[in-house]
C-alpha cells in the first residue's frame, strides 16, 4: 500500500513537472511572439466573444441576489447611503472576476480540453505535427493569448453589468435612490480596486488556458478519456482559480 | 532513403516490442510492412515520422540521424513527409479545399487563391473532383481517406505514408482507395510504406512485402513470391 501511494505520488510530481515544461514552452513562444494572429482572432471570437452573454447574464443575477441581501441588512443598520459603495467594492475587486473566472473556465477551458482532446484521439494533433506544424505552437498558444486579451474585457463588462443589477435591486426599496447609490460607490470605489479586479483577471485567464490546453493535449485513450480529461481540467481549474483569488485578495487587500 | 538500426523497445510491464529491429527502405521503393496487431507497424511509422522515439537504435533519414535533430530541424525535415492516417485527420472545422491547402498555407504562407490549381489537380487524382467546398462530416469514410490521400500528396512529399489506408471501408471503396495509391505511385513516384491488414492492399500497393514477427522483420517478398512462399508464418499469415 505505501509502495502504490509513493508511486501516485510520484506520478502526480512528475505530471506537475511536466506542466511546468509545457508552460515554460507557453512562455518562451509568447515571449516570441511565436504564434500567427488570424488564429488568436479566431479564438478571441470563440473564446470571447461568444462567452460574453452567459458571463453577462451570470453577472448580472449575481450583482442582484448581493443586493437584495446587502439592502435588506444595511438597512436594519440604518446606512442606506453605504449600499452602493458595498457592492461596488464586492463585484469589482472579488465577484466579478472570481464568478467571470468560473464561468470561463466551466464554458471556456471545457470546450478546449475536448476540443484538443477529440483532435488527440482522431489524429488531428499528429497530422498537424507530420505536417510540421509544432500543436503547442498552433493549438495552445492561439487560445492561450486569447483569454488573455479577452478576459480582461469579459471582467469589466461582468463588473458593470453586476453593479447595474445591484442598482436595480437597491432602486426598488423606497430608501435607497440613485444618487446615493452612486455617490456611495463612488467615494467607497478605487481605482486600484478596479484594476485589482483586472489584475486577477489576467491570472485566471492564464490558469484556465494553460491547465485546458494541457489536459486536451494529455488526452489518449478516446472518448471516455476525453470526458475524463474535460472534467479533471474544468475542476481544477476552478479549485486553482478559488485558491489564486484567495492569494491575490490577501496580496491586495490585507 | 530511410534506415532504420538496431532498435529496441520494451514497454515498463518489461513486454518487448522490438529487439535489433533493422528495416530500410531505398528511394522510389513502395514498401509493405504486415504483421498481426500489436506487433509495432504503426509505431515504425511514428518512429519514422519522430513523433515517438525508441530506447535504443537509430532512426536515419536521408543521411539525418532524426533523434540528433532539434524540432525546427524535424519540422523542415517532416516537410518530405505526407501521411494518410487511419482515420484521415481531416480537420472537423476546415472544408476540403482548406484541409487539402492547409500545409501550403501553414508552411509555405500561400493564400487559399493562391493554391486553389494545385488543390483541384490533388482532387482529381483521388477522383473527387469539385468537393471543395464540402465538410468532413458530409463524407464517407472512403471520401475521407480519398481527401487525407489528397492533403498528404499536395506538397508533393519526397516520402508517403499509408496507415491502415483501407481498414473499416467496403470492398468497392477499398479497391477505390488502393487504385488512388497505385496511381499516385505512378505518377509521383514517391517512396511509399504502407502498413495495413488487408490482403489485396498489401499485393496491390508494393512491390516489398516485409513482416513484422516476434520483435523482428522476416525477410521481404514480393506480391509474386508471397502467394508460394515457404515462410511458415507468411503463409499462414496471409490464409487469413
Amino acid at each position: 500500500m505505501i509502495s502504490s501511494l509513493g508511486l501516485k505520488l510520484f506520478q502526480k510530481i512528475n505530471n506537475f513537472g511536466k506542466f511546468i515544461h509545457f508552460t515554460g514552452i507557453i512562455l518562451k513562444n509568447l515571449i516570441r511572439l511565436n504564434v500567427k494572429p488570424r488564429l488568436v482572432l479566431n479564438q478571441i471570437l470563440f473564446i470571447g466573444v461568444h462567452s460574453l452573454p452567459i458571463v453577462l447574464f451570470t453577472a448580472l443575477f449575481v450583482g442582484m441576489a448581493f443586493s437584495v441581501q446587502v439592502v435588506k441588512e444595511l438597512l436594519r443598520f440604518g446606512a442606506p447611503d453605504l449600499v452602493g459603495g458595498v457592492v461596488a467594492i464586492a463585484i469589482w475587486r472579488e465577484l466579478g472576476p472570481l464568478l467571470t473566472g468560473v464561468v470561463v473556465a466551466g464554458r471556456v477551458g471545457a470546450s478546449i480540453t475536448a476540443e484538443i482532446g477529440s483532435m488527440k484521439v482522431n489524429e488531428q494533433v499528429e497530422a498537424l505535427t507530420v505536417m510540421g506544424q509544432d500543436p503547442i505552437s498552433y493549438l495552445a498558444l492561439p487560445r492561450v493569448l486569447a483569454l488573455l486579451i479577452f478576459m480582461p474585457l469579459l471582467v469589466g463588462a461582468a463588473d458593470i453589468i453586476g453593479f447595474f443589477g445591484g442598482l436595480l435591486v437597491a432602486l426598488s426599496t423606497s430608501m435607497i435612490n440613485y444618487v446615493s447609490f452612486f455617490t456611495s460607490a463612488n467615494t467607497m470605489l478605487s481605482v486600484f480596486d478596479i484594476m485589482s479586479g483586472l489584475i486577477k483577471s489576467l491570472f485566471f485567464s492564464i490558469v484556465i488556458s494553460l491547465i485546458a490546453t494541457y489536459f486536451g493535449l494529455k488526452v489518449k485513450d478516446g472518448a471516455q478519456d476525453v470526458g475524463k480529461k474535460t472534467m479533471e481540467s474544468v475542476v481544477v481549474s476552478i479549485i486553482v482559480i478559488f485558491g489564486l483569488n484567495y492569494l491575490l485578495s490577501v496580496l491586495f487587500f490585507a | 532513403m530511410i534506415k532504420i538500426k538496431h532498435l529496441y523497445k520494451t514497454f515498463s510491464n518489461n513486454q518487448e516490442l522490438f529487439q535489433d529491429f533493422n528495416f530500410s527502405v531505398e528511394e522510389g521503393e513502395n514498401v509493405a510492412l504486415i504483421g498481426p496487431s500489436g506487433c509495432g507497424k504503426s509505431t515504425i511509422l511514428r518512429y519514422i515520422l519522430a513523433m515517438k522515439f525508441p530506447d535504443k537504435g537509430d532512426v536515419i533519414i536521408d543521411g539525418k540521424n532524426v533523434a540528433l535533430l532539434k524540432e525546427n530541424e524535424l519540422s523542415q525535415l517532416r516537410l518530405n513527409f505526407g501521411m494518410l492516417f487511419q482515420s484521415a485527420a481531416l480537420f472537423d472545422s476546415l472544408s476540403v479545399e482548406e484541409n487539402i491547402a492547409f500545409p501550403l498555407i501553414e508552411n509555405y504562407g500561400f493564400n487559399l487563391s493562391d493554391c486553389i490549381n494545385k488543390v483541384n489537380y490533388v482532387l482529381e487524382l483521388v477522383g473527387l473532383e469539385g468537393f471543395n467546398q464540402k465538410m468532413p462530416y458530409q463524407l464517407s469514410g472512403g471520401q475521407k481517406k480519398r481527401i487525407g490521400l489528397a492533403r498528404a500528396i499536395v506538397t508533393e512529399p519526397k516520402y508517403l505514408f499509408f496507415d491502415e489506408p483501407t481498414a473499416g471501408l467496403d470492398p468497392i471503396t477499398t479497391t477505390t482507395v488502393e487504385n488512388v495509391i497505385i496511381r499516385l505511385n505512378e505518377v509521383l513516384k514517391t517512396t511509399t510504406i504502407v502498413v495495413s491488414h488487408e490482403k489485396s492492399t498489401i499485393l496491390r500497393t508494393a512491390k516489398k512485402i516485409f513482416m513484422i514477427h516476434n520483435n523482428a522483420l522476416l525477410d521481404f517478398e514480393t506480391p509474386d513470391t508471397i502467394s508460394n512462399t515457404e515462410n511458415s508464418i507468411i503463409k499462414d499469415f496471409m490464409k487469413g
